[in-house]
């Protein structure tokens, strides 16, 4: 698989050393991506609700229909054309390890206002469960998805904030992301997603 | 000696007006009482065919109010399965004029009826939009919360309308007998289960229809002062009848009923105008050609048809969806056969076509066929030993585009 895009395609050389994905290189592929909170939160619940979940969105719809909403953006995301096209060209292993929820930094920004109403709503339990089973859906039959760790979530709808402090972005430089970044999470995360991920790749996984 | 036939044009005649002339060529056919501007409030309801004419203002310009609505980068399908984008709420079909009357008086006091809550193999559904929700709901108290919801969208919607566009479908009705209550589908068609200590056939009469439809436009005034109106008839036949008369006879009373109501109605009250699509369907000199083969179904060219003589007095606005507008001059097909019937390519949502499966085959599941299902496949993940395996790993974070048809993403 290759990029139609030659920044991309860079990306791809600084990433994994060629330009392409090399379907017979790898016996197993691991996509990061789909962005949870902004799908889940910024597009959907801003504006419709369900009965179980409870969000602040105004209009009122079924659960299936939030389910399809969220689904939909899943595959519409990078990472779920990526899985689809991976799908399509082999038989091996596929996992996806979800764009962390963001951290309760986000109560900072504009943007925080959706998440906060999220959290103090009556149900927000059901939120990284909801946003975890839209995932298995979307890509089922396709990838294995990998959950949050239980213990990086707090209020069921944020990761701890312990985890998005002094994180650094790992482009050609290193750069330190602001104090402010909810989005970037740290060292510690990536160690706990590595741990988790490789407790996963040890055990048959059910889809 | 001169009689006031004498200097009427042609139109007026049967011969000039209908007999010699081709279906599609009506001239000088409807004149509107009133004009509607492209940036009047539109809210449509009604039948089955009502959905056409909300489809084609809203393709040629027309402002149509929209109270409940999914995002637009949703599929079409889904929300259609689901009442969203068929009228400007999802109340579904409205057939009579007793379920619209209904439906304002519930919206203004924001009345919920726990026995409106119909159940299906244990999932519940909103008897008075049964059709909105394909699967049901996951409780009684889940559809009394939507329920109001709706109403208060509807309620919100009607004051704030311009134009209301009502096709009046049917006479026949399923009631609740000790309420009164009055749904759009027989109790256990679609869910529920039939009880006839409960419920009963209802079949209204002229002075019923004229009466609910008085009181209706009364209660949107009320709401809304200079509200217009504009009603049409469907010619969309029953599909069954609950009378004892053939359903040729009982689609001709029901017809003929709401067709004499929208004319009292029009020549009553200056802010309501009759357009005469049931005319141009159901005209002799039409030999059923518009018709789909089911003699029932109306076929796109039909809806084409009533639209081009709708958009004569009210133009189309140039925008960019022009499949409508555009739609190619339409005249005698050569060697006057009939013109094949052409799938619509909006396909109405119609639950009284859910009857036919009862003539049909007793053991088919009516409900399945408006459910979707989804079947998700399994795929076994061998176990990978970590020490061998080669994993590659990708950030699918930045504006990626694969060679395959690729779209653009939020990713």
């Amino acid at each position: 698989l290759t990029s139609d895009e030659p920044k991309t395609r860079k990306s791809l050389r600084f990433t994994g050393g060629t330009p392409f994905i090399s379907l017979d290189a790898y016996d197993v592929f691991c996509v990061v991506g789909c962005r949870t909170s902004v799908n889940a939160a910024n597009l959907i619940a801003q504006d419709y609700s369900s009965v179980r979940l409870g969000l602040p969105g105004g209009q009122l719809v079924s659960q299936e229909l939030m389910d399809i909403l969220l689904i939909d953006r899943f595959r519409k995301t990078i990472a779920g054309t990526l899985i689809d096209l991976l799908a399509q060209s082999t038989d091996k292993p596929i996992y996806l390890i979800p764009d962390p929820l963001w951290s309760t930094k986000v109560f900072e920004e504009p943007r925080g206002v959706i998440m906060g109403a999220i959290a103090k709503s009556t149900h927000a339990a059901d939120y990284a469960d909801w946003v975890y089973r839209c995932l298995q859906s979307a890509f089922a039959g396709k990838a294995t998805v990998m959950r949050q760790p239980a213990d990086t979530i707090e209020n069921n709808v944020f990761t701890a904030q312990t985890y998005s402090q002094n994180s650094i972005g790992l482009g050609r430089r290193v750069v330190e992301h602001p104090e402010t970044d909810f989005v970037h999470m740290n060292g510690a995360y990536g160690a706990r997603i590595l741990e988790e991920f490789f407790a996963t790749v040890d055990k048959p996984a059910a889809l | 000696m001169s009689t006031p036939y004498s200097s009427l044009p042609p139109r007026n005649y049967w011969r000039s007006g209908v007999a010699e002339v081709h279906a599609t060529q009506l001239a000088d056919f409807y004149k509107k009482k009133f004009p509607i501007a492209f940036d009047d409030k539109i809210v449509t309801a009604g039948s089955c065919f009502a959905q056409h004419v909300a489809n084609n203002l809203k393709k040629n310009g027309y402002n149509i109010l929209v109270a409940e609505n999914l995002p637009q980068w949703l599929d079409e399908d889904v929300a259609k399965q689901h009442g969203y984008g068929i009228y400007s709420a999802r109340y579904g079909n409205i057939y009579t004029a007793r379920q619209l009357l209904q439906l304002l008086r519930d919206s203004r006091t924001g009345t919920v009826r726990p026995e409106d809550v119909w159940e299906k193999n244990g999932r519940f559904y909103d008897a008075l939009r049964p059709s909105v929700e394909p699967i049901g709901l996951e409780s009684a108290d889940e559809v009394l919360a939507h329920r109001k919801n709706h109403l208060e969208k509807v309620a919100q919607m009607f004051a704030d309308v311009d134009v209301f566009v009502f096709t009046l479908g049917l006479t026949e009705a399923w009631q609740r007998l000790d309420s009164g209550t009055i749904y759009p589908t027989c109790p256990g068609v679609i869910a529920g289960r039939f009880d006839p200590d409960v419920f009963g056939f209802v079949n209204f009469n002229v002075f019923d229809v004229y009466n609910d439809m008085v009181e209706a436009r009364k209660l949107l005034l009320e709401i809304k002062p200079g509200l217009r109106f504009i009603l049409t008839v469907s010619p969309v036949p029953l599909t069954a009848t609950a009378s004892d008369d053939h359903v040729l006879v009982a689609t001709t009373r029901s017809k003929s009923i709401l067709r004499s109501v929208c004319a009292m109605l029009a020549d009553e009250f200056d802010d309501v105008d009759y357009f005469p699509s049931y005319e141009i369907i159901t005209a002799p000199n039409a030999r059923s050609f518009f018709y789909d083969t089911n003699l029932r179904s109306v076929t796109s060219f039909g809806v084409e048809t009533v639209m081009r003589a709708f958009f004569s007095e009210h133009p189309a606005k140039a925008v960019t969806d022009t499949s409508a507008a555009t739609a190619p001059a339409l005249g005698p097909r050569r060697g006057g056969g009939r013109r094949p019937p052409v799938a619509s390519k909006d396909d109405v949502v119609c639950e009284e076509a859910l009857l036919e499966a009862f003539g049909q085959l007793a053991s088919v599941s009516v409900l399945s066929a408006i459910r979707t299902s989804r079947q998700f496949g399994l795929r076994w993940i061998p176990k990978s030993s970590r020490a061998t395996a080669r994993i590659s790993v990708f950030l699918a974070r930045s504006a990626i585009f694969f060679r395959q048809p690729s779209f653009a993403t939020d990713g």
